[in-house]
């Protein structure tokens, strides 16, 4: 390379005649600007292979592999070999330059590669970690002294010093405590996703214990079904695969139960993520085990990858990328998407980094086989091991579905045996007709849906695992240098792995990401608990904390928390249980002046921030409300058995307008199937009140007000039948018309009816003649704000 | 992230602070869903006030319709004189040859512009349109080509072009929503309600759809009214519940958001009243719908669509898309390209002459396309068994043919070129982000600077590319 280096100089050095300048003015300096600065330049947002090709002396350095001019050979010189669309390296990537103009630069290198001497750019070293070095989340985490403050009495945990020490120091103080009906209900709603049922509240008035309503709720399944679904949100989870059509993801599942399972065992966090990066590669001694392992890494497997891509290099890096992006923004909070093309801009994450990371995913099986003829791949799965009475049992499932085959096949040779002496177009003709192909579907469903041994979405090793190399602006087969297989370096630990022989790295990246000396781990995930909680995170933007996420309002407390959830063994459980039994979560949502003067968005916690329910909430609050809720928990959501819901052409998939089963429509929103895109026209409320996109990583959902809202709150079906039965079972009631009022506020509201208000509900019921007064009533309240939010 | 509005920090801070100041300050003009879809002022002069977007699902045959290729009338049947991409794949074309043109192309206008004699209404209009023959899109498939038309990317979910355009202008008409896609496709391979989804940003910027594809006869609002209960019954018991959340408000303190929920049932109620009029066809005149071809079998849905996105364009709705489907001709070409080219060509041409005798084509962009258009060649998907008059064209995303009409766009010419076979853009190129980038241009907004911060990062309808295609700006 300073060979070649030398060889320029001196070919320019040497009084260059006017008319080379010229050309090369002409000629060369604008094409290079045109077609290959935006990634060979100083100034490129990305630097390629570290070539620059803005300035005499980056050309004359020549790139990570070598120099790319020989002045005076063309033939010799890499640049050239470039343009010519010849050899591995293709430039510029965009569409191979018009022969002219290569016949320019032929010239121009021939005759020496004149560039006129100016003034000397810099050359920057790319890969360097420039950007904001000392942001505060790249900082160990150490755990902060607990500040004193002065109102001693105040506080009931360390947390609570934390928020009041800030507090004084703004002369504000807290709001008062928020009455026992208001928490019950607060609390219920956020670590279970349902409102307190009458029962509850009598429970909790009668013992006024916080520890024990938290503890209850704590063990009580509806822990991990909310919770389980938070975590949900950070992955791409659905039931369909989406290639345009609605596939269906027959197996997510059970990865959707794991993560409630795991929850509700509560998992020590760093197992949790190993389990889901890496279950595969996890020794195990029962086979329940074993598949709980295999199960978890469906957290990889299941994702909106653009299965129908023929291109199946690009499909993977395409693919490789989502992953990358989640596993950043889930467990790092870090957005190491941009890094795909080049540096990132703000954060210290490069394409080093990236591909670091990359490499491990890549060397991983996500996707497999062709899904359909011409849908060239297809997601990876697994078969489950089974215990032996599972074993027995499947024997026993697939004599009955052989015999219900046979019976079904039989049916149908029957029925076309009837229909062949009918006349043509008669009506008997026509409506055996109808029964043949009802019963040809119920034929053809029965072989789409054959006992399976159980089988799990899941990723494994791939065969060759290896490094990867840079892709060139994301382009798959544009490949630049070759990156280890690493963890991210960022802050005080590096990111190096010692990977095993013959395997991906996912394992050593899932322990490197769970290392309790990894600053952004911990960090991430109490701040996740805090937004889920207080309604907004101690760093409002929780998948990203970075330098352009949000600084923390209590940076020290983000450090103790998670400090101290390390220490506690990473539980989840008892991270929750102190937050919740704080004195700061018990503040009521009142609005003082000064407050609202000094801090009006709350972030110093002075009281409780109000927060509407989330989409799935007001669902399953309803079911509470109204006593529908149909009980029954986990497995398959898909509701293949409803007749019209799966079109049986291929790839076999669900159909638009399809319906829930009847049996479980009303169970808990977790339960029934989420699809990429939009939800089921009967989950329709989902896709009203902003209910996480499958296809993105969801941080903070959205909670926004539209007037649609408003339409379907006050006209859907769905609103109706609840407010129906909710009226109904009042009138079910054998007391007076103030007892059901009564019971009526506890249902809806959690609470007692105040004074005066159940004179005017009253006076509306009677105000109306029809026989539906009652439901007119529960429906207005079940779409009141008291209802809609939890304050 | 801001989760609710897309204001300044300051202005949000502002507001909240204002809101301390007691009930009812902020109640209606307060910040609800109807502040943050007022008028905004545009970045520079505006051209087109509003955009109608006609959506052809599937992909138009450039090479029968719109750009006649002498060449390929020559070579009809002959091999393939040019070289198919390295990794190229798709069914039924191993033994694809030149497929000719089908139907005849005539001159059509002042400058005489060739056109298919398939498309005589259009043909008739043809002195107001500008022809972008230089499109080129980035997927081969129908759902990526799709969601790249609709929001610039293909594969990951990105705000709507619509989306976009309401975030960066509000909207006129606070009693209907700004973004009004009519009869889309909700699934399979076509559609998705994320081509008129909001993504990140707000969710008050997401298109409302009306009605479903191909029953624009029926199409209505979901949820505009409950059966059930008369009007003045529901009235009453929005009456009520207003009284419930006013007494919870003033017992639990202002808030922003509480009000806006509460005065977003106001603003339904008005929805259910002035959408259905909106709506309504029948107060139009039977010279209007024998213009769209409403009443003919054939033309009656599309027809439907045209006027219905005229009434809205006209009500103050910022962005409107009609869509007609079944324009993906891989087999039948001859047989079911008429068919399509039928059914929206009297409705397109009354459309723009409708605008046009009101005064609205001056400051409405008309937009026309489909996600890609179609190969010079043919396929046949039953492996050789169908004779030529049967086959049809793949999908080619490389070049192929929109157009657009109104708001500032040059009109009665045609900007670029496919190469000799129509089977590459050459000349005048457009990619999808430039042609996004035109379209936010012509609008008053320039496309670099109207960028929505998402997880760190600026995000954009024309992400780091786009190109304004002055060349065609009048």
């Amino acid at each position: 390379m300073r060979l070649i280096a030398v060889l320029l100089f001196v070919s320019s050095g040497l009084a260059s005649a006017q008319s080379d300048v010229q050309f090369f003015e002409k000629k060369i300096r604008p094409v290079l600007a045109a077609q290959c600065w935006s990634c060979h330049s100083t100034k490129a947002k990305v630097s390629f292979a570290n070539l620059l090709l803005d300035s005499k002396a980056g050309l004359a350095k020549g790139s990570d592999g070598g120099g790319v001019v020989v002045a005076g050979q063309p033939e010799a010189s890499r640049l050239y070999a470039a343009l010519l669309y010849k050899g591995s390296t293709k430039m510029p990537p965009t569409g191979m330059l018009s022969a002219a103009v290569i016949e320019d630069f032929r010239s121009w290198i021939s005759a020496g590669a004149v560039w006129p001497e100016e003034a000397t750019v810099a050359v920057a070293a790319s890969g360097a970690k420039k950007a904001n070095l000392d942001h505060w989340a790249w900082k160990p985490v150490n755990k902060p002294k607990v500040p004193t403050v002065k109102d001693g009495q105040w506080a009931r945990d360390e947390i609570d010093r934390f928020v009041l020490a800030r507090l004084e120091a703004k002369g504000l103080s807290p709001v008062a405590d928020a009455t026992a009906e208001l928490w019950l209900r607060r609390v219920s709603l956020d670590l279970t996703g349902l409102p307190p049922t009458v029962a509850e509240q009598d429970e909790f008035l009668r013992e006024r214990s916080y520890e024990k309503t938290v503890d209850r709720l704590l063990a009580s399944p509806g822990f991990g079904q909310r919770w389980g679904r938070h975590w949900l949100d950070q992955t791409y989870y659905a039931d369909n695969i989406e290639i345009g059509r609605r596939v269906p993801a027959r197996h997510a599942w059970r990865y959707r139960d794991y993560v409630i399972d795991s929850i509700n065992r509560d998992v020590p966090y760093p197992r949790f993520i190993l389990e889901q990066l890496a279950g595969d590669q996890l020794p195990w001694t029962k086979p329940e085990e074993r598949r709980n392992n295999l199960v978890a890494t469906g957290f990889l497997a299941l994702g909106p990858w653009p299965l129908v891509n023929a291109d199946k290099v690009q499909l993977q890096m395409d693919v490789v990328d989502l992953q990358v992006d989640m596993v950043g923004r889930s467990f790092l909070g870090l957005t190491m998407g941009c890094s795909r093309c080049h540096d990132h801009k703000f954060d210290p994450i490069t394409l080093a980094d990236y591909y670091g990371m990359a490499g491990i995913l890549a060397s991983t099986k996500t996707l497999t086989g062709r899904l359909y003829l011409t849908v060239f791949s297809n997601v990876n799965s697994v078969v489950l091991p089974e215990l032996p009475e599972e074993l027995a049992k499947r024997a026993e499932e697939t004599r009955e579905y052989w015999s219900r085959l046979t019976a079904a096949r039989e049916e149908l040779t029957a029925l076309r045996a009837k229909r062949k002496p009918l006349e043509k177009d008669s009506e008997a003709a026509k409506a055996a007709d109808k029964e043949i192909a009802k019963a040809n579907q119920a034929v053809k469903l029965l072989e789409y849906l054959p006992v399976l041994p159980p089988t799990a979405h899941a990723v494994q090793d791939g065969d060759m695992p290896a490094d990867c190399r840079v892709n060139v602006r994301g382009n798959a087969h544009q490949l630049g240098t070759e990156m280890p297989r690493s963890g991210v370096v960022i802050g005080g630990i590096d990111g190096k792995l010692d990977i095993a022989d013959f395997t991906s790295g996912r394992k050593e990246l899932a322990e490197w990401i769970g290392r309790k000396e990894n600053p952004l781990t911990a960090r991430v995930m109490v701040n996740r608990v805090w937004h889920h909680l207080f309604g907004a995170g101690i760093a409002p933007s929780i998948d990203n904390l970075g330098t352009r996420g949000t600084a923390p309002s209590h940076p020290e407390l983000l450090d103790y928390l998670a400090a101290e959830f390390v220490d506690g063994g990473w539980s989840l459980k008892k991270l929750v249980r102190r937050i919740a039994l704080s004195r700061v979560y018990q503040l009521s949502g009142e609005s003082l002046a000064a407050g609202m003067e000094l801090d009006p968005e709350n972030r110093l916690l002075w009281r409780m921030s109000r927060r509407r329910l989330e989409a799935e909430t007001i669902r399953d609050a309803m079911l509470v409300a109204s006593g529908t809720m149909q009980p029954g928990v986990g497995g398959p959501a898909i509701p293949f058995e409803v007749p019209g819901n799966v079109n049986l052409a291929e790839p076999e998939f669900l159909n638009e307008e399809a319906k829930l089963d009847p049996a479980t429509r009303l169970r808990r929103s977790v339960y029934l199937p989420v699809l990429r895109k939009s939800q089921l026209p009967e989950l329709d409320i989902l896709n009203l009140f902003n209910f996480p996109d499958a296809n993105q990583i969801t941080g903070p959902r959205q909670a926004t007000t539209i007037p649609t809202q408003s339409l379907y709150l006050m006209n859907a079906p769905f609103v109706q039948e609840q407010a129906a039965a909710l009226a109904e079972s009042l009138l079910a009631m054998s007391t007076t018309d103030e007892g059901r009022i009564r019971t009526l506020a506890r249902r809806v509201y959690g609470r007692e009816i105040r004074d005066g208000e159940g004179e005017r509900w009253l006076a509306f019921v009677r105000s109306f003649s029809a026989a539906d007064a009652w439901k007119r009533l529960c429906h207005a309240l079940l779409i009141s704000n008291e209802f809609l939010y939890r304050g | 992230m801001n989760r609710h509005f897309p204001l300044m920090p300051g202005s949000r801070r502002e507001f909240l602070r204002r809101a301390a100041c007691g009930f009812g300050s902020v109640a209606l003009e307060g910040l609800l869903a109807a502040e943050n879809l007022q008028v905004r002022t545009p970045h520079h002069k505006a051209r087109a006030k509003r955009v109608i977007f006609l959506f052809m699902q599937g992909g138009p045959s450039q090479i029968d319709l719109f750009e006649y290729k002498p060449e390929l009338e020559k070579r009809n049947g002959q091999p393939l004189t040019f070289k198919l991409p390295k990794n190229y794949e798709a069914p039924g074309i191993r033994d694809s040859r030149i497929f000719g043109p089908m139907g005849k192309f005539v001159r059509r206008g002042q400058r005489g512009m060739l056109l298919s004699e398939m498309l005589p209404h259009i043909g008739g209009v043809v002195d107001d349109l500008c022809f972008l023959h230089g499109m080129h899109a980035d997927s081969e498939a129908h759902a990526p080509a799709i969601r790249q038309l609709h929001t610039g990317q293909s594969i990951q979910v990105r705000p709507s072009m619509g989306a976009w355009t309401l975030y960066g202008l509000g909207t006129e008409n606070q009693n209907l929503p700004g973004f009004v896609t009519i009869c889309p496709v909700l699934g399979g391979d076509s559609g998705s309600p994320q081509l008129f989804g909001s993504a990140f940003l707000p969710a008050i910027y997401q298109g409302t759809p009306i009605g479903k594809a191909g029953e624009a006869k029926n199409a209505r609002i979901d949820y505009l009214s409950d059966e059930s209960v008369t009007t003045a019954e529901q009235r009453k018991q929005l009456d009520f519940l207003a009284d419930v959340n006013r007494r919870h408000i003033e017992r639990s303190g202002v808030e922003a958001e509480l009000e806006g929920r509460a005065a977003a049932f106001e603003l339904a109620f008005r929805m259910q009243m002035e959408a259905p009029k909106v709506l309504d066809l029948s107060t139009e005149s039977a010279a209007t719908l024998a213009l769209y071809g409403i009443g003919e079998k054939e033309t009656d849905d599309f027809g439907r669509q045209c006027l219905m996105a005229r009434r809205m364009a006209e009500a103050g709705v910022r962005f409107v898309q009609a869509s007609d489907t079944s324009w993906d001709h891989h087999a039948k070409l001859r047989q079911t390209l008429p068919v399509r080219c039928k059914a929206v060509d009297k409705p397109i041409a009354g459309l723009i002459t409708d605008l046009k005798q009101r005064g609205l084509l001056d400051d409405t962009l008309v937009l026309w396309g489909g996600e890609f258009g179609r190969t010079p060649f043919d396929q046949d998907l039953t492996q050789g068994k169908a004779p030529m008059s049967e086959r049809g064209r793949e999908h080619n995303p490389r070049g192929f043919t929109m157009f657009m009409a109104g708001g500032g766009v040059k009109p009665g010419i045609a900007h670029g070129e496919t190469d000799e076979f129509g089977w590459e853009a050459v000349q005048g190129k457009v990619h999808i982000n430039d042609l996004h980038a035109t379209m936010l241009h012509l609008l008053g907004i320039d496309h670099e600077r109207l960028t929505y911060r998402y997880t760190g990062r600026d995000f954009r309808l024309t992400d780091v590319a786009g190109r304004v295609v002055r060349e065609i700006l009048a």
